[in-house]
């Protein structure tokens, strides 16, 4: 358990002692589940500096006495950044000054797509940092009948792996002491030598970068040479230094890249023909994409979908509609209760005409609230979202928007500000924004009695102009 | 010359090519590498985006961006 000193140290944030360990890996892989697991609720969530994207971060506890700093990074499909979350996956990794600059990476791979997320684990290795393998969903990877022989993947990559289910938590404990292992043997490692040798990838210059500014390996040299003018962290003198090494030789950065990443893919397909074996060939499939195909159907999926909708919504209001019931009554009961025991004055009228009914009036919409996103997250959750978002894009695209936009345009009806969060799945900064700007034009529900009052309030209730109000 | 946009439902192909080499970064990291095999798995109702296998697991894609990768003839 945490003592309180090391709460204070926390909440201070002079963590430096602590040692940090953080969580890469890409999106889907698992990791905030794995965070939550490994933190608990000791999380906070603050910002990377310089830019808004969100920091989480925790403590947790490895073996009495001992704790660790865990902080989720944005998930990223490589180190090449493609937006402001992935530029900070790599201004944390190849900045040694930076404030959150790692002991150790935990790099989360999900187990039943183990190709394309060893591509981020090579990469992250080559770039020398003391790193550990966690290969998350082994349960889903066991029930698509792959065998994953873990003993060979060590072997092979020259670094720990474990495999566990973030979702079941299980194997929690044996991926702690492995951190702590890591974190007390990683100073005296030897260096590995990379999978994939960047200077043999046809680049020049990369010592003179390594050297200049002390680089460890050639593999971040190569880094700092595509990506320099993103690195904040550089100072223009550097830049400019990096800028002549790169105009002094022929430099095509898109072809570096993709040579880079086919060795890489060529690397973890002979890793996987040794260490991955598919026990039988998927029966299973053929049912997925038989219901896939009815559930994006171009009249039938539509109409799932909006029954669906109309079901969800439905019994929303019908099953939110007996906790209101008995929150209206208490607040009503706690006000009259109040009105009988105080003496008469300003200061009771406050309290049972002002804050009692206030209150009432505001938590009488957390079960609609929470129903509702307990809604989505089963939608979310089955996949039925991603289904949702494949049929809704064409639809959407006219105006703007991704097919993406549908998930906070759904949630705004609950709530417009988790609504808002959830808009940055969306990679394109113009539909992102475009979302976000529309999501809170979709009424949430509890701003529904306010129309309803306001309405009361202006409109009289007989006949105004040329239309007739109705009024229960 | 034959685009991934052009298949049809439940045909394949295998990719030689791309022609925007910003994207081309991001669909190699998705695992469409030259040589390797890509299926048609379906289409949104509105034909666009697309629904494709490659490399073992399957993705969509937009209609625009399928445009980019050539298939061998």
């Amino acid at each position: 358990m945490l003592s309180n000193q090391q709460i204070k140290t926390f909440s201070l944030s002079t963590t430096r002692q602590m040692p940090k360990v953080v969580l890469v890996g890409n999106p889907n892989a698992g990791k905030s589940t794995l965070f939550n697991q490994l933190t608990g609720l000791r999380q906070k969530v603050g910002n990377f500096p310089g830019v808004t994207v969100d920091k989480k971060s925790g403590l947790c506890s490895l073996s009495p006495g001992k704790v660790v700093e865990i902080l989720d990074l944005p998930g990223t499909y490589s180190l090449y950044p493609r937006s402001p979350e992935e530029a900070v996956v790599q201004s944390t990794l190849l900045n040694p000054r930076h404030s959150d600059y790692p002991d150790l990476v935990l790099v989360v791979a999900d187990a039943a797509n183990l190709r394309r997320h060893l591509l981020l684990f090579t990469q992250i290795r080559d770039l020398g940092l003391p790193c550990l393998l966690v290969l998350n969903q082994m349960d889903v990877a066991q029930k698509n009948q792959l065998e994953i022989d873990i003993q060979k993947l060590q072997q092979l990559l020259g670094c720990e792996a474990i495999g566990l289910s973030a979702r079941r938590g299980d194997n929690l404990e044996k991926l702690k002491t492995l951190i702590g292992q890591q974190l007390d043997g990683s100073k005296n490692k030897l260096s590995l030598p990379p999978l994939v040798n960047p200077v043999f990838l046809g680049i020049e210059g990369l010592d003179m970068v390594q050297e200049h500014f002390q680089l460890p390996n050639a593999y971040q040299a190569w880094h700092f040479l595509h990506n320099y003018a993103e690195m904040e962290f550089l100072a223009p003198a550097d830049k400019v230094f990096l800028q002549k090494v790169k105009e002094s030789k022929p430099f095509d950065s898109v072809a570096l890249q993709s040579k880079e990443i086919l060795a890489r893919y060529e690397i973890i397909d002979d890793l996987l023909g040794a260490a991955l074996r598919q026990a039988i060939t998927l029966a299973r499939i053929p049912f997925e994409e038989r219901v896939d195909a009815w559930l994006t159907h171009k009249i039938g999926g539509y109409a799932f979908f909006v029954l669906l909708l109309l079901l969800v919504f439905q019994s929303v209001f019908s099953w939110a509609a007996y906790p209101m019931e008995l929150i209206d009554g208490a607040f009503a009961g706690l006000g009259q209760f109040l009105q009988a025991q105080l003496p008469v004055g300003a200061f009771t009228d406050l309290l049972t005409e002002g804050i009692v009914p206030g209150l009432g009036g505001i938590l009488i919409f957390i079960p609609q609230i929470a129903i509702l996103f307990f809604f989505i997250a089963i939608l979310e959750d089955s996949g039925y979202m991603a289904r949702v978002v494949f049929m809704m894009d064409r639809v959407m695209r006219p105006f703007g928007l991704h097919g993406k936009s549908v998930v906070p345009l759904i949630s705004g009806a609950a709530c417009a500000v988790p609504a808002i969060m959830a808009t940055r799945t969306i990679e394109n900064r113009k539909e992102r924004l475009i979302t976000l700007f529309i999501t809170p034009l979709i009424s949430c529900s509890a701003r529904l009695p306010v129309y309803a009052i306001l309405i009361a309030l202006v409109i009289p209730d007989d006949a105004w102009g040329v239309f007739l109000v109705c009024k229960a | 010359m034959k685009t991934l946009a052009d298949l049809k439902k439940g045909e394949s192909g295998t990719i030689r090519s791309f022609s925007e080499p910003g994207l081309s970064l991001k669909l190699l990291e998705m695992g469409f590498l030259p040589n390797s095999e890509v299926y048609l798995c379906g289409k949104a109702p509105l034909g666009d985006p697309l629904w494709v296998r490659v490399g073992g697991y399957q993705l969509s894609l937009r209609k625009a961006e399928a445009a980019t990768v050539f298939l061998e003839a």
